[in-house]
């Protein structure tokens, strides 16, 4: 299945069964659920009559985004390389990420479900959109408002090298 | 090591917590500024910011991102000195925080900042050069330094005052001063100089700030505040750059 994405061979449409910590399931294509490292280790081994994946640490609203995010991932890849293959122009991957920064600018407790789902499903792409959107969150705001932007008790030490 | 915060989700309270490696990462995403705010956060973020492994995956990113040219940081009592033309983190002597550390900022004329660890820093033009080491009879000893950055117009020359007073310690307490040792260092010819020794104890004044043992540059010469010997009178201590 490692080159499922060459166009030119349409491979039959196999699910998998995702199901969230909240015990909803989520059937979604194969290709899809690959975009998970830890679902794609090992899932040539498993039989094809049990790929269902019991997620128990991602909530069904967690879930949906995350599939949402991986369904938008495959699928541009394929009008990418698309695109590609009849030399035809595309700015696919600049509206690739635009759709990601929308997809991404969410509030700090679905950014923080998302990413910590994206760190245990190991999707590197994602996990990696989240971080820098917490890393870019943090970005010049003064402490306070750090605090206040998460939440955070304020117990700071008085560190003489951090004042300006 | 976990992250502090929680939410309020609706009525219930979440508690946040990152993996290690997910904050480091988050982290090592923003610039040395950034990074030294967020060490007034909270407390947990103090003492992951001051984790030596958090210190070399700081300096290594932003090397990689090239976001400033240059930085220094300071991680549980070390410095090092990053230089991100060459691409090199270097660590500088180890030297303890508040007792042998001075940065000295010297912002009104030239804005170089002058570390104890005898490096002089233009952080306008990022250029840098280390000062060689002055040599001294009492190497083994413990000694203090304070030092003084001025600029004398006479001859357009920089110069760095270093003063070192060497003492025998025990458990932490002076217990025998020998004298002080002074070298005049010129940016112009990158020497140093052995001069008189000076018969003042210069003081560390206020709260242990790291730069108090920065002399101030004034009308031509870098004032101290000391007394004579270890006597309680407070004097002005003025050395002018044209000696």
């Amino acid at each position: 299945m490692k080159d499922s994405f060459n166009p030119s061979i349409e491979p039959p449409k196999k699910t998998v069964t995702l199901v969230s910590s909240d015990g909803y399931d989520f059937e979604v294509e194969e290709e899809v659920a690959l975009e998970s490292q830890v679902i794609k280790d090992g899932f040539e081994d498993k039989a094809v009559d049990d790929r269902e994946y019991l997620l128990f640490n991602v909530h069904s609203d967690t879930l949906e985004l995350i599939i949402k995010y991986c369904e938008k991932h495959v699928s541009s890849r394929k009008s990418i390389s698309a695109a590609a293959a009849s030399s035809s122009s595309s700015n696919g991957e600049e509206a690739l990420k635009e759709w990601d920064e929308h997809f991404i600018s969410v509030d700090t407790n679905t950014l923080y479900d998302i990413l910590m789902a994206a760190d245990y499903l190991n999707i590197k792409s994602l996990l990696d959109l989240a971080i820098q959107k917490v890393a870019d969150t943090i970005h010049g705001r003064s402490p306070e408002q750090i605090r206040k932007k998460f939440n955070i008790e304020n117990d700071s030490i008085i560190d003489p090298w951090a004042s300006e | 090591m976990s992250l502090c915060s929680s939410v309020h989700t609706g009525t219930k309270q979440r508690t946040l917590e990152f993996p290690r490696d997910i904050i480091h990462d988050i982290f090592s995403r923003l610039p040395f500024k950034s990074v030294l705010r967020l060490k007034c956060a909270c407390k947990s973020w103090y003492f992951l910011l001051k984790d030596p492994d958090f210190v070399i995956m700081h300096l290594n990113e932003s090397m990689k991102r090239k976001d400033d040219n240059f930085s220094f940081m300071i991680c549980n009592f070390k410095h090092f000195l990053v230089d991100y033309d060459t691409s090199s983190a270097k660590l500088l002597k180890a030297f303890w925080v508040g007792e042998h550390t001075c940065l000295y900022d010297y912002k009104e004329r030239h804005s170089i900042l002058v570390f104890m660890a005898f490096y002089l820093w233009n952080p306008s033009t990022k250029e840098y050069i280390e000062l060689p080491e002055a040599f001294s009879k009492y190497q083994s000893k413990y000694f203090n330094v304070v030092y003084g950055f001025g600029y004398e117009s006479a001859h357009d020359e920089y110069k760095v005052i270093r003063i070192r007073y060497f003492c025998d310690r025990v458990g932490g307490f002076i217990v025998k001063c020998y004298e002080s040792e002074v070298h005049l260092y010129s940016l112009r010819t990158n020497t140093n100089k052995r001069i008189q020794d000076i018969p003042h104890l210069i003081h560390r004044f206020s709260n242990g700030r790291p730069h108090e043992y920065g002399g101030i540059f004034l009308n031509g010469a870098i004032q101290w505040l000391g007394t004579v010997s270890y006597s309680l009178r407070i004097v002005s201590l003025g050395f002018l750059l044209t000696v």
